[in-house]
């Protein structure tokens, strides 16, 4: 007899020897309880589903996810979440669908209106398509190169450098501290706030993020890059993990971006998107990876690091045009303490 | 609706060898991915919708009879 509930704060250590057992030791959530509660719980709930069997004290299965009013409670009516781990236990060997009922446990809760999961694998396409996800597919990866460097020891250029995109009058600058006071639109679902921004980005616990306003002419402020320095093999790179505000009439900004690269000595900077029409991009000054291409070679994985282009599939089932980035779910999470 | 059941079956195993006694136990490749297909097409081909506690209970031809029986029955 399986029992199928959401825990509370005293399940923690339970989550935390699951997490530790059935998918990885020494996992970041196993080891760090603030990491745990700093991305799961609000208030006294954890916001994992699992299975119980009777007699049993290890969980069956577990079904972790993030919501958006995570990082800011005004977004609770917007109903946004994300899939995080996602595991049955090795003793449930087949049958009992354990992963497939916590999902529409989940999917059943009257606050959850759209549901992503980001970083699926191949094989669990046709299931969530089964499912009725309205996008099951592949997140875009786009790149801009920093000619300076000698030696890439992060990323594999063998290709002819592109020209030079124009000159814009829009210009890059680094925010040292968000505040709340900063008035700026999202345009893009799901919905965040700047608060969301700050809780997610700028208080998280372990990683360092850096934020670089794109201003307009005017000086007006339009969009707000989150990102973060990799450091591989003695090389960095500069990874945007979300962009906040409106980027659909920014125009190049590849100077300020190789500006800010040289000033680093980083390899490049890279974006992973799915949403954002590519042209964006492209007009920025990125170029969009070819996966299957190996002449061009922008990592994605880094803990440990994997020299690889990878494809980072999603499966999302929302009623509205959907946008994600790096940072949604746990895909931007510290894999190793 | 047995044998409408016994034929969902046997699309989802792709096997004509498959009978009502059927369950995880008796089928090596009754996995999560099968559990999924099974669910979806019955509730496409009766008309009806699980329970998530139902889904997780649900380990043998018998156990999914009983609760298409039992829907149909509402």
């Amino acid at each position: 007899m399986s029992v199928l509930r959401v825990c509370h704060k005293h399940d923690a250590e339970r989550i935390r020897l699951f997490i530790n057992s059935q998918w990885r030791e020494n996992h970041p959530l196993a080891l760090s309880l603030q990491l745990l509660e700093w991305q799961h719980l609000t208030q006294s709930t954890y916001h994992f589903f699992v299975a119980e069997e009777n007699g049993i004290d290890e969980f069956a299965a577990l079904l972790g996810f993030i919501p958006t009013w995570q990082y800011d409670e005004e977004l609770r009516t917007s109903g946004d979440c994300w899939a995080a781990i996602w595991k049955v236990a090795s003793h449930i060997t087949k049958g009992g669908g354990l992963g497939f009922a916590l999902l529409r446990k989940l999917l059943a809760q009257s606050e959850v209106k759209s549901f992503a999961a980001i970083g699926i694998s191949s094989d669990a396409n046709s299931q969530f398509g089964a499912l009725g996800f309205t996008m099951v597919d592949k997140l875009e990866h786009y790149y801009l190169q920093n000619p300076s460097i000698d030696e890439y020891k992060i990323a594999v250029f063998n290709t002819t450098l592109p020209s030079s995109p124009m000159i814009s009058g829009f210009s890059l600058k680094k925010i040292p501290n968000l505040s709340s006071g900063i008035s700026l639109q999202h345009a893009y679902r799901p919905l965040k706030t700047i608060p969301y921004i700050i809780n997610r980005y700028q208080r998280h616990p372990i990683y360092t993020y850096e934020f670089y306003g794109a201003y307009d002419p005017l000086a007006r402020l339009v969009a707000i890059f989150v990102c973060r320095d990799v450091s591989e093999a003695g090389a960095t790179c500069v990874r945007i993990v979300d962009i906040f505000g409106d980027i659909s009439s920014v125009p190049s900004l590849y100077h300020p971006w190789l500006e800010i690269l040289r000033t680093k000595k980083a390899e490049y900077v890279d974006v992973l998107n799915y949403g954002i029409a590519p042209e964006h991009f492209v007009r920025m000054g990125f170029n969009r990876l070819e996966h299957d291409d190996c002449a061009v070679i922008v990592p994605n994985y880094f803990e440990p690091f994997v020299r690889k282009n990878v494809k980072i599939e999603a499966a999302v089932k929302a009623d509205y045009d959907y946008v994600i980035f790096k940072g949604d779910g746990d895909q931007d999470r510290p894999n190793r303490l | 609706m047995q044998d409408k059941l016994l034929s969902i079956f046997k699309k989802v195993f792709k096997s004509d060898a498959i009978t009502p006694d059927a369950s995880h136990t008796t089928l090596d490749n009754w996995d999560s991915l099968k559990q999924l297909a099974l669910i979806v097409a019955i509730e496409c081909d009766f008309a009806i919708s699980f329970e998530p506690e139902e889904i997780a209970q649900a380990t043998s031809f018998s156990d999914l009879l009983n609760i298409i029986k039992s829907k149909k029955a509402q």
